[in-house]
């Protein structure tokens, strides 16, 4: 029932691109999308240094759309003869979204947006160091519920492949990343974010979303 | 078609930005420092030695230098060095000051992990100076860097009493001794073509017979001003002396003529005198 409603709306959509009335856009929202990071889905059965997970949504006020993300990281590295590390933490995204299709039948998405996004993680250390001048020691350290900010701005694709389910992509550029006090261990890597000694960082999502209507699809309005 | 082909560009460019760090360079534990005069520009020392507590002799071998990195214990807030040695801020021979010094450093060190082939490297920030007995410390940049630059200054007070004489030619002195010390100064048995030479700030002349190797004996005289105030805080009192002159009838080299009327640190060349 759903799905007829929602392919009935499209149909709806082109004839109303033929219309010259100018209709005002309705801001109230349409539909849920709900999705998952596959990057993050495939890496972590082939990646051993890699284990996460991401969740996204958004919600759409007419072409702007509201984005929420929440993932996991986990990162475990060998360093032979030198360190072990672990890093485990999660974190979450809030921001928007603005579509630069405005016309499209689909209601297909290429837009550009705003997030802030918080971590929390724990990492762990075993690390035999080897100076020349001072010698050699072995080191257990830790950095606990570490709390982390930055900016993202992003921008992507939303494209509806069938029915309910679409497709995506975001690139972000992470920036002006901020940390708590960690004393005696630097932080190497920030679950959400990469490398905690980057000034700025790309990150990729590719994701696979369905969009839950939650009612009819207003007409696309008539710009002149 | 044409939207997998776009999303499978996309995936294929997010692969390429996964970087790796490289290894090179990854520490920045040598904390650059620099010896300088106050009010003056860059001293030059001769380390004989350069020990830490923990490390023993920093220095491979003694050195002439205006520089050097100090290496920070990693393992550790804080790293103590004891300078040896003594300061030569000029070519020419002259009365040694000694450099005997402590400095005291204290830092934030803290390990880092970079990736499986580098291992771990170790980031210093926060660098201070709880205590030194060098005259006087600047900190340029609290954060060693690597390759090391300056990140410390580390002063001494300047000489204000050694005249700075430039031979035109070369000249093999025996002794050099002082009038009013009462007494042979230098045992120099060497030639020289310049040397630094101490004015009595007491009074306001110093007379210095030279012992040349064929036993012939020159008498230099020189007159000045002195001047006693406090130029510089750390350094507190000090006598000044300037109009420098030779005083003609005293005096038996060939010709001395004054190139400068005042003492520096560093020296610049007072007194020219053919042997």
């Amino acid at each position: 029932m759903t799905l007829c409603f929602v392919s009935r709306a499209d149909g709806q959509d082109d004839d109303k691109d033929k219309d010259t009335v100018k209709i005002k856009p309705s801001y109230m929202p349409t539909g849920v999308r709900v999705g998952t990071d596959l990057i993050s889905f495939v890496r972590t059965p082939i990646d051993d240094t890699f284990n996460g997970w991401e969740f996204n949504a958004d919600v759409d006020f007419y072409r702007y759309f509201l984005a929420i993300d929440y993932g996991h990281w986990e990162r475990n590295f060998h360093s032979e003869g030198q360190a072990d590390y672990s890093n485990t933490g999660n974190y979450w995204r809030i921001g928007a979204d603005v579509n630069f299709l405005k016309k499209d039948p689909d209601r297909n998405m290429f837009f550009l947006g705003l997030r802030y996004a918080r971590s929390t993680f724990t990492e762990r250390m075993t690390v035999r160091s080897d100076d020349p001048v001072w010698g050699t020691l072995d080191q257990f350290v830790a950095n606990q519920n570490v709390p982390a900010g930055w900016v993202e701005l992003t921008t992507g694709l939303r494209v509806r492949i069938w029915r309910i389910f679409w497709l995506g992509y975001t690139a972000r550029l992470k920036f002006a990343l901020k940390m708590g006090d960690t004393p005696v261990m630097l932080p190497s890597d920030v679950p959400g974010y990469g490398r905690a000694d980057k000034d700025s960082y790309w990150g990729f999502n590719y994701q696979l979303f369905i969009r839950i209507p939650v009612r009819k699809t207003p007409p696309l309005p008539t710009l002149k | 078609m044409k939207r997998l082909s776009w999303f499978f560009l996309f995936s294929i460019v997010a692969v390429s930005c996964l970087d790796q760090p490289d290894c090179y360079q990854l520490n920045n534990n040598y904390l650059g420092v620099v010896f300088k005069i106050i009010g003056g520009g860059t001293d030059r020392v001769y380390l004989s030695s350069v020990q830490s507590p923990g490390a023993g002799e920093v220095l491979e071998k003694p050195l002439v230098t205006t520089e050097i990195g100090l290496p920070l214990n990693p393992y550790a807030s804080e790293t103590s060095f004891l300078f040896s040695g003594y300061y030569a801020p000029a070519d020419a021979p002259g009365p040694e000051l000694l450099l005997e010094k402590a400095l005291n450093l204290s830092y934030l060190a803290r390990v880092q992990f970079v990736s499986e082939d580098c291992g771990e490297r170790h980031v210093f920030t926060d660098v201070a100076v709880p205590s030194t007995d060098f005259d006087s410390v600047r900190i340029l940049n609290s954060v060693p860097t690597n390759p090391t630059t300056t990140n410390l200054e580390l002063f001494r007070c300047p000489r204000t009493n050694l005249v700075y004489v430039d031979f035109l030619s070369d000249v093999i002195v025996k002794t050099i001794s002082v009038r009013e010390l009462s007494g042979t100064l230098f045992t120099v048995n060497d030639t020289i073509s310049s040397i630094l030479l101490p004015l009595v700030q007491e009074r306001d002349t110093t007379t210095f017979d030279f012992v040349y190797a064929n036993e012939a004996t020159r008498t230099l005289m020189v007159s000045y001003r002195t001047t006693t105030r406090q130029r510089f805080e750390f350094c507190g009192e000090q006598t000044f002396i300037d109009r420098i002159t030779n005083v003609a009838g005293e005096t038996n080299f060939a010709t001395v003529t004054v190139k400068e009327d005042s003492i520096y640190d560093l020296p610049r060349i007072n007194l020219e005198i053919t042997p």
